[in-house]
């Protein structure tokens, strides 16, 4: 069945309109601000300027937050990748009953939402947390430690809540490897572990390539976890951003963070992109 | 080929690493006490029947569940409208257009509250109507991030039937909207639940978006717990969590076998 | 020497039985096919003797070493794919070097060998491309070198040939016999297909539930098969079920033929074109048996014409096949003679004798 081009258009529309109005304008709109003066009066000062990016590049708790914020994204993601591999090679091991439940157990922490999971670690690494209760308990400390607010909590914490989505991924990129390439390497004599780095591995580059900046986006750009995990010890850039415009009432530097996270985000996967593109443009095409 | 034991213990391991969390909120839940303590002293679901006593979070519990149903129901019509549109009329900037509705999943969802709370409240001035905070604001900005979801789920719901069925019902006299009507749509139930499922989950358990939206009276659910727990954890906050958890667990068993939810997700945003 | 002996293997899966005593040797530079239908259980032997699969019981030989329990990559095997599997991120020239580095051979054998076994499977100026930029019978020809390459006791091939087209298959085919023979590389063959079984291979082993149920070169196979599901699987249409009783074989309908020489038999085939057709109350002199016989459906097939037919007053249905343009040429509902010669009838069994 096919529809005209005038009926196409109405269909669309309202997807369309309802995104450009209240997506895409404001993504451009919000941009403005960045470039404009702070004021006491006013949303802003309406002149062109670029002190907002002077500021954040030289204050040191905003360059703090910016550092801080990469580098969790930055161990997270890899440690995020780590663990991923091993449980993403199960799941596309495992007989198809098992794989539909490994599967829902990886969507159900996802679908729960971030929120719930980062109060599930604090609940965990709390004073009164079940780490402290249980290392008290049996003597290895004697009052409870403040696990919380630290910046590798905050990035162990960051890990579990985005690991279900790098598992996910690289389970769906290994699901297309052609297991009888690995039934080669071995019967050719590699044992298990060389098959996997020489035969698997390679074959997934644009599943991990996907997987890991799809995760360090969303790791730059968390705000639930390094809110309640981290608290005002860890300032990271999303919640310094939220406080910004909201406590402060300074819109001109908030959409300027804003701007510099958005930077950062589409950076990384553009750059994925070309660096794939480049590396694998050879055999892709057996695909 | 067997695969070595050790693998499968790492694989529990992480498996434990990602839903500990998720489990230790359900047990806190039904902790017998006002505070975390572990052990705890007894059990009891008085947190739960007491919930309606929290204002702050059983309010936000209401208005989450309203506004994921609102946006559920709005992004699934509008994503299957777009959805038809495009697979089955030769549109112009086809792909442009598809790529464009799929534009909310590459930006970070942090940023576009900045950029949405923005625009509405400058539009609100010039426009002289109190755009934000309302509740239309949040349904449309709700909209636009699960839209992309909506639209994919369908999309692939359409593609994969195929024009075959429909051209047969076409050429048996039925009309194009009858088609539509008597074959697509029964056809295509199963995507169509799908993405209702998935834009209730998504806006459900959304944060970043509605963190700019809100106002004191009319706060959403994730909002309403991250501000409880900057003040406390404790057993009232696990039962709200329980909650949501439970729904969602619902949501997932009952559509699971309407699809494929690990598809779906891997590769969120398409690289 | 034996280069492979498959000894008594048994695999279940669950509580399916795949294999089930299963019995095959491979002697140095012989070409052994297994051959079956799907679900035989042939492809399952080829993986246990990789490896890939462990055995319930009994035991894989390679040349006389017990390797039942060793891993795939310490065996002395090759594997052809159906699929090939080549390794889509490696280049031609480091799929075929993949199995001589992984034995740690140095680099200068290993470029000399790759050479050579790109040079044998002709595709020496294809060195530097990846397997995606290949077609079909080039992969298949990368996949052969890949395993050739390490010189393995015996090459296990897995329906290599299955995803060529029919033209390129037929040409293949007859190029990896002769490499076969040139190599005196010892092979077990797996397929589906009896022609390329029977113009490739040194011994057929056919292959039915898991069960070994001939073994014998092409030529004994097809001419002298031994049970009623190996002579249905080599083209022998009409089988009849009865017993020999006073020297005569009376088939359960009530058709009364000679007896097959050679033991006690449970039924009897004879193939289509075994079957001959002549006008009503004639006959050929050297048919042992005629009898009366209504044309029931005629196909033309190029080549020849196949003939459906009842057998009076049985009912029995039988197929003849004749050249095209040989005897009479028949319509449906025409009366005619069905002659069966002595020498044609086969004597079968039921079931392979434990």
């Amino acid at each position: 069945m096919t529809f005209d081009r005038s009926t196409g258009r109405l269909l669309v529309m309202p997807a369309a309109v309802i995104t450009v109005v209240f997506f895409v304008a404001p993504l451009v709109y919000f941009l403005r601000f960045a470039f404009e003066r702070p004021s006491r009066t006013a949303f802003s000062e309406p002149v062109f300027t670029v002190e907002n990016f002077t500021r954040l590049f030289t204050s040191p708790f905003h360059v703090g937050a910016l550092t801080r914020t990469v580098v969790v994204a930055a161990a997270a993601t890899a440690l995020a990748l780590l663990l991923a591999l091993p449980v993403a090679y199960l799941i596309t091991k495992a007989s198809p009953r098992r794989k539909a439940l490994l599967i829902i157990l990886t969507v159900f922490p996802l679908l729960v939402g971030n929120v719930v999971r980062s109060i599930g670690w604090v609940a965990l690494l709390g004073y009164s947390g079940v780490v402290n209760t249980v290392l008290t308990a049996v003597g290895i400390l004697d009052t409870p430690v403040e696990l919380l607010r630290t910046a590798t909590t905050v990035t162990v914490a960051i890990t579990s809540v985005v690991l279900p989505l790098m598992v996910l991924t690289l389970q769906a990129s290994l699901e297309a490897v052609d297991p009888n390439t690995e039934r080669a390497a071995l019967d050719l004599g590699a044992r298990p572990l060389r098959v996997f780095r020489q035969v698997v591995l390679p074959q997934i580059v644009p599943g991990i390539a996907a997987g890991t900046s799809l995760v360090f986006v969303l790791c730059i750009n968390a705000y639930a976890t390094p809110r309640l995990v981290g608290g005002a010890q860890v300032p990271m850039l999303a919640p310094v951003v939220y406080d910004t415009i909201s406590s402060d009432n300074n819109w001109p530097f908030g959409a300027c963070m804003a701007a510099v996270m958005l930077v950062v985000s589409l950076a990384v996967v553009a750059l994925y992109g070309t660096l794939l593109r480049r590396q694998f443009e050879g055999w892709r095409m057996a695909r | 080929m067997t695969l070595p034991r050790w693998l499968t213990a790492v694989g529990v391991l992480v498996f434990g690493f990602m839903l500990l969390p998720v489990a230790l909120v359900v047990w806190m839940s039904v902790f017998d006490s006002e505070f975390l303590m572990f052990p705890p002293p007894g059990y009891s679901l008085r947190w739960f029947t007491g919930l309606s006593r929290e204002r702050g979070l059983f309010g936000g519990l209401q208005l989450s569940f309203v506004l994921a149903v609102s946006t559920a129901v709005l992004s699934t019509a509008l994503g299957l409208l777009a959805a038809l549109g495009l697979s089955r009329a030769r549109l112009r900037w086809r792909g442009l257009l598809e790529n464009g509705l799929l534009l909310p999943l590459l930006i970070p969802a942090i940023v576009s509250g900045v950029a949405i709370y923005i625009y509405l409240y400058q539009l609100s001035w010039a426009l002289q109507v109190r755009l934000v905070p309302t509740l239309g604001a949040l349904l449309l900005a709700h909209t636009t991030i699960t839209l992309p979801w909506t639209f994919r789920l369908v999309h692939a719901g359409l593609a994969g039937l195929g024009t075959d069925v429909e051209r047969a019902s076409l050429d048996l006299g039925r009309g194009p909207w009858q088609t539509l009507w008597r074959v697509t749509l029964p056809l295509l139930r199963p995507s169509l639940v799908g993405a209702f499922v998935f834009a209730f989950i998504f806006s459900f358990a959304e944060l970043e978006i509605s963190l700019f939206l809100i106002s004191p009276g009319q706060i959403t659910l994730p909002v309403a717990m991250v501000q409880y727990a900057e003040f406390r954890v404790d057993p009232t906050l696990a039962a709200v969590s329980t909650v949501q958890i439970l729904l969602v667990g619902t949501l997932l068993a009952v559509s699971n076998r309407f699809i494929r939810f690990g598809q779906v997700l891997s590769g969120g945003v398409k690289g | 020497m034996t280069a492979l002996t498959i000894d008594d293997v048994s695999k279940s899966f669950g509580s399916t039985p795949v294999l089930d005593g299963i019995r095959v040797d491979v002697e140095a530079g012989e070409l052994v096919s297994l051959l079956g239908p799907s679900g035989c259980g042939k492809t399952t032997t080829l993986n246990v003797v990789a490896g890939f699969l462990p055995a319930d019981s009994g035991r894989v030989l390679l040349a006389g070493t017990d390797v039942t329990t060793v891993p795939p990559y310490r065996r002395d095997t090759a594997v052809v794919f159906q699929n090939y599997a080549l390794f889509p991120h490696l280049r031609v020239r480091d799929n075929v070097a993949y199995g001589l580095r992984a034995r740690k051979l140095p680099a200068a054998e290993v470029a000399e060998r790759v050479q050579a076994a790109l040079e044998l499977m002709d595709i020496a100026e294809l060195a530097d491309r990846y397997p995606g930029q290949l077609s079909g019978g080039q992969q298949q020809r990368v996949a052969v070198a890949r395993a050739v390459a390490v010189r393995p006791r015996v090459l296990l091939m897995d329906e290599p040939l299955s995803n060529l087209d029919a033209k390129l298959r037929q040409e293949i085919r007859l190029e990896l016999r002769a490499l076969q023979q040139r190599l005196g590389q010892a092979v077990l063959f797996v397929t589906h297909d009896q022609q390329e079984a029977l113009s490739i291979s040194d011994r057929i082993a056919v292959l039915n539930a898991g069960r070994v149920e001939q073994v014998g070169s092409p030529a004994e196979v097809f001419e002298r098969p031994r049970t009623v599901f190996v002579a249905d699987f080599m083209g022998v249409e009409n089988i009849f079920a009865g017993e020999v009783a006073d020297g005569r074989f009376r088939t359960d309908d009530g058709l009364e033929l000679p007896a097959p020489s050679g033991g006690p038999v449970g039924h009897v085939g004879i193939r289509p074109t075994a079957v001959r057709l002549s006008p009503p109350e004639e006959g050929a002199p050297q048919d042992a048996a005629r009898r009366n016989a209504t044309v029931t459906g005629r196909v033309y097939l190029g080549d020849s014409v196949r003939y459906h037919l009842q057998l009076e007053p049985t009912g029995t249905a039988v197929v003849a096949e004749q050249p095209r343009g040989a005897g009479t040429s028949w319509q449906p509902g025409d009366a005619v003679t069905v002659g069966f010669a002595a020498e044609d009838l086969l004597g079968l069994q039921d079931a392979p004798a434990a």
